[in-house]
């Protein structure tokens, strides 16, 4: 009896906590991965901002002042990046790019996303020939190589923001799936699974109630990582000139910086580089510890 | 096993149609023909004739399903024709590209791999150290840019401004190492930090293993545990992480290979992908295929060489 | 003696497949061909060594497996199993079975059997019959949902057969469920990470008693348990037999809770019962040479958990190639010719005492 109620008394504290709950107080008790989110949560705030032509942002991204070209960095706060060959506000380009990277990052998540759990679920769960059928489509597409089959749509279908991140989509998916797949094939003969199915619960509530809250972790990190993996292709992408067209993204900055930095203009460069370099930082360590807090292994609260 | 070598190659087949099925709907039933004709077609003379008396030379006037059974009978052949864009017989291209992405990444991927499992055992016996965090922070900080930044600033300063290393070109033969060495350190400098955290989260994991607590209590030192178990354990998931890399070094770097004039394969499709140039990229796509399932396939009988159980499964 | 179950040569092959079109390459026979009843408001044991069966027949039992093969008649009025029984007899007298009287006897007994078997109930029926079969799981950790509080744990079952009218009514059941199992109800809304091993297995037994069984099969439930717990749940579960009229079938490989805990005691070996009968007896005369061997062998505690496991000289053979004739033969130290060409059956040795060896096989 007494072992009984000490692991009562240990957790005393953490009385009624969810399993989520405690992984949300682990994470906060994270000070680099709070940094980090907080870093995110600017990077969003900025690109909601973005879409809306405040302090002039959009005219002065978008706007030709040829008078006013190549003016060095550091001058002033509203310049903080100087301007470009065609005297456009660095700074207000770039955050026009966070935009484009996060919206790219966003949409292609949520594509890919339900593709992956309902292949992945359906695959693990139902196994047999289904089973056999989402193997198979995904060892069709893992045996291109992923950028091919990108750089092949964008190519075909145009070089439209929906195109682009669907075709990140197409290609991404795989890796989530096959996580979702191997979890589904595992937790089918969960005890728990199958205490739900003895007292007569149906497919549905089993999936969605019993096995998905389980491994949602796994989607989550995904999502969050996901950001990592578009936002490089997508400066790939803008090297071989198939990024979004007639808008700054940070891609196609540091594409056009290629022909200044020889004459010395460090403008594009140096502002796409500090962007995208303190947002991926931010999402890999978040990233991280988003994975460890999640993660129900890890049975230790302290 | 001669049984298992027949079924898993069997295997292949479906494999091929279905990547004939993607590249078929990508460019024949989405689009691109027209363009690819548009590219093809001599310059002055762009009639409706003319396009039409093209469509029929490739045979693009034919039902889809004859055109999709044509273009998996040209993979199966590995007979693509010739480059309409380059008027070269695709296979020659193909083989004369291939061994210059090689040359490229294989040294630079085993540079990669030695270097980042030095260090991440380095990290995970002196786990916690200054070192071990430095190494770690490093890592996620190389995991964070791009290579094209990478490129950029490496060729602008290292190369251009104080001149270590040619800034860009090619030779024959093995003088092309003069131009390599730039391309092999930022090749090494994107890719350890994934490499190195795996590897010390390997290291790590099976070092909190029953079996290394039962050593210890045995009285076993830390370096025997280290170099005589963990590391010997830890090695099948870093293996597995190596080998499955090894197919798409034949792609090589596509960005590499631009920036420093590498005529790889890697080039080669970005160019067939710009150009239309259809034949091309059917090749290049047919022959990473093939060489992506072989090398899986390799792999997959080694390991049921060595453990009869997974003829079964 | 009335019996809540009726199993008739129950069998549960799992496939094994292989290669590209995933052929079927051969058969694990974890339970094969088991024939044996359930007598209301008794405890049966069924005992063997790991991998023998056990908890295949239990899940197949509660229905999480449809059997390969088999019948099980479950809370089937005596009318009709006699009826059944009848009608049998009646079908095996008759020299031609083509006859129209044959026909007829065994049309009324399809009918009567495809009513009765609970393998073949439609969707609907066999949801309302789910409901009085319930289980307890082994491992106290692996069968309580982490992300559920237990409250909701206790009462998914009234939540999928919509049991209660409202909220309040609800968590009251749930509530006197936690009562009657003794965990404190004020723990409703708390999740299965802070409660210990024996606490989540009163949460499991809580859970399979929402249903109001009739029968509940015990699948190893106090092996993960310290040794004090486990007499506690046992005592636990003795109570609730006599209250709510319970039914047990008893799995464990620990021959001396089964002692303690069961009325009637099967032995399993490989798949097949070899022998079964009222405790005492079973005790007193051990007839088969397994149930011999598994009632001297020592227990022996198994590296790095609590669990103490049964060490028999020689090797389970694979239950996918079993040996001929009697699957016991390479570990017997009784074995004749005979044994290993022809499967001894299980038959009635003495009154209430069924064994399946040639030993006790007197002409
Ligand atoms: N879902 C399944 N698929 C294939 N084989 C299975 C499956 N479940 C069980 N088996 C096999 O069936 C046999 C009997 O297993 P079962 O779990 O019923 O044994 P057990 O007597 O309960 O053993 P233990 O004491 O270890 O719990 C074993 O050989 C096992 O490997
Ligand atoms: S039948 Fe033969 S082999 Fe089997 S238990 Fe009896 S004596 Fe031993
Ligand atoms: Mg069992």
């Amino acid at each position: 009896m007494s072992k009984e109620t000490k692991a009562l008394d240990r957790n005393s504290i953490l009385e009624g906590k969810s399993p989520l709950a405690l992984s949300i107080a682990r994470l906060r008790r994270n000070k680099m991965a709070m940094v980090c989110f907080w870093i995110l949560v600017i990077y969003s705030l900025t690109a909601i901002l973005a879409g809306t032509n405040i302090f002039g942002l959009q005219d002065q991204a978008l706007v030709f002042e040829l008078q006013n070209r190549y003016q060095s960095m550091f001058g002033s706060l509203q310049y903080l990046f100087g301007t470009d060959t065609f005297g456009r506000n660095v700074l207000a380009r770039a955050i026009m790019g966070t935009r484009i990277s996060l919206f790219l990052g966003l949409t292609s998540g949520l594509i890919m996303i339900p593709i992956a759990i309902v292949i992945g679920a359906v695959a693990g769960y139902y196994g047999h020939f289904l089973d056999d059928l989402a193997v198979y489509i995904m060892s069709v597409i893992v045996a291109i190589p992923g950028m091919l089959i990108i750089m092949s749509l964008v190519q075909v279908m145009g070089r439209s923001f929906l195109i682009i991140a669907f075709a990140f989509a197409i290609t991404g998916w795989v890796g989530l799936a096959r996580v979702i797949r191997g979890a589904f094939f595992q937790a089918r003969e969960f005890e728990y699974v199958l205490a739900a199915r003895t007292l007569g619960a149906n497919d549905f509530r089993i999936i969605f109630k019993h096995i998905l809250p389980n491994i949602f972790h796994f989607v989550i990190v995904r999502f969050v990582l996901n950001f990592v993996s578009v936002i490089k292709s997508e400066v790939f992408l803008a090297y071989v000139g198939l990024s979004v067209i007639g808008i700054p993204s940070w891609g196609n900055m540091i594409v056009e910086s290629k022909s200044e930095l020889m004459a010395g203009n460090w403008q594009n460069m140096t502002a796409a580089t500090i962007f995208m370099f303190v947002f991926l930082v931010s999402l890999n360590i978040f990233g991280d510890a988003l994975r460890d807090a999640l993660d129900p292994k890890l049975k230790n609260v302290s | 096993m001669i049984n298992y070598m027949i079924r898993r190659l069997l295997h292949l087949v479906p494999i091929i149609l279905g990547v004939a099925l993607i590249f078929f709907v990508i460019f024949n039933v989405i689009g691109g023909q027209e363009k690819f004709l548009y590219n093809v077609l001599p310059k002055k003379s762009r009639t409706v004739e003319q396009i039409d008396m093209y469509r029929h030379k490739y045979g693009l006037d034919r039902p889809m399903v004859v055109q999709y059974l044509d273009l998996v009978r040209q993979m199966v052949t590995f007979d693509f024709g010739r480059s309409e864009v380059r008027k070269i017989p695709v296979k020659t291209l193909i083989m004369r590209h291939v061994p210059n992405s090689a040359k490229l990444t294989f040294p630079a991927f085993f540079l990669e791999i030695s270097i980042s499992l030095i260090l991440a055992s380095i990290c995970a016996y002196f786990r916690g150290s200054i070192f071990d965090r430095t190494i770690t922070i490093f890592s996620v900080l190389g995991m964070s840019i791009s290579m094209l930044v990478l490129i950029l600033l490496g060729q602008q300063i290292l190369a251009y401004q104080w001149g270590l290393f040619p800034i860009s070109g090619w030779v024959k033969g093995f003088g092309a190492i003069r131009y390599l060495i730039l391309p092999w350190i930022l090749w090494v400098l994107v890719s350890v930090g994934y490499d190195i955290r795996f590897f010390r989260t390997a290291l790590l994991e099976e070092s909190h293993k029953d079996y290394v607590r039962t050593a210890r209590a045995k009285g076993l030192d830390d370096k025997t545990i280290m170099f005589r178990h963990i590391m010997r354990n830890a090695m099948i998931p870093i293996l597995t992480y190596v080998v499955i890399q090894i197919p798409f070094l034949l792609v090589g770097s596509i960005l590499l290979e631009r920036f420093f004039s590498i005529p790889g394969i890697g080039d080669l499709m970005v160019n067939a992908v710009f150009n239309y140039d259809l034949p091309v990229l059917k090749a290049t796509i047919m022959f990473f295929t093939l060489f992506f399932v072989g090398f899986t396939l390799i792999t997959d009988m080694l390991y049921a060489f060595v453990d009869p159980r997974v003829r079964l499964s | 003696m009335e019996n809540i179950a009726e199993l008739y040569n129950l069998k549960k092959h799992f496939e094994i497949r292989a290669g590209i079109l995933k052929r079927v390459v051969g058969h694990v026979k974890a339970v094969d061909g088991i024939t044996f009843n359930i007598p209301k408001g008794k405890t049966l044991g069924l005992v063997g060594e790991s991998g023998c069966g056990k908890t295949t027949v239990g899940r197949t039992i509660v229905g999480l497996y449809k059997p390969t093969e088999g019948e099980m008649f479950f809370d089937v009025s005596r009318e009709n199993i006699d009826r059944m029984n009848d009608l049998q007899n009646r079908y095996n007298g008759f020299s031609d079975i083509k006859s129209p009287e044959a026909r007829e006897v065994f049309a009324e007994l399809e009918a009567l059997r495809k009513a009765n078997d609970i393998y073949r109930l439609s969707k609907g029926d066999l949801l309302k019959k789910r409901k009085e079969l319930q289980m307890v799981f082994q491992d106290p950790y692996g069968s309580l949902n982490p992300r559920i509080p237990v409250g909701d744990i206790i009462g998914e079952g009234l939540d999928i057969h919509k049991l209660y009218k409202t909220k309040e009514e609800r968590k009251g059941i749930i509530q006197n469920l936690m009562d009657i199992t003794g965990i404190d109800p004020a723990y409703i809304n708390r999740y299965a990470h802070e409660f210990s091993g024996g606490q989540r297995q009163r949460i499991g037994i809580a859970r399979a008693l929402s249903l109001n069984p009739k029968l509940i099969v015990l699948d190893e439930p106090v092996s993960a348990l310290d040794v004090s717990i486990q007499v506690q749940i046992l005592e636990l579960l003795n109570k609730l037999k006599s209250d709510f009229n319970l039914t047990y079938m008893f799995i464990a490989h620990d021959l001396s809770v089964v002692e303690y805990f069961a009325d009637n005691v099967a032995v399993m070996y490989l798949g097949k019962i070899v022998e079964i009968a009222d405790r005492d007896s079973l005790y007193k005369d051990k007839l088969h040479p397994y149930t011999q061997a598994l009632i001297s062998a020592v227990p022996l505690p198994v590296p790095n958990s609590n669990r103490k496991r049964i060490m028999l000289e020689g090797d389970v053979p694979s239950p996918i190639n079993p040996p001929s004739g009697c699957s016991f033969h390479p570990r017997c130290k009784y074995k004749m010719d005979i044994c290993t060409r022809e499967t001894p059956e299980l038959k009635e040795v003495k009154p209430g005492h069924k064994c399946a060896c040639w030993l006790h096989e007197k002409g």
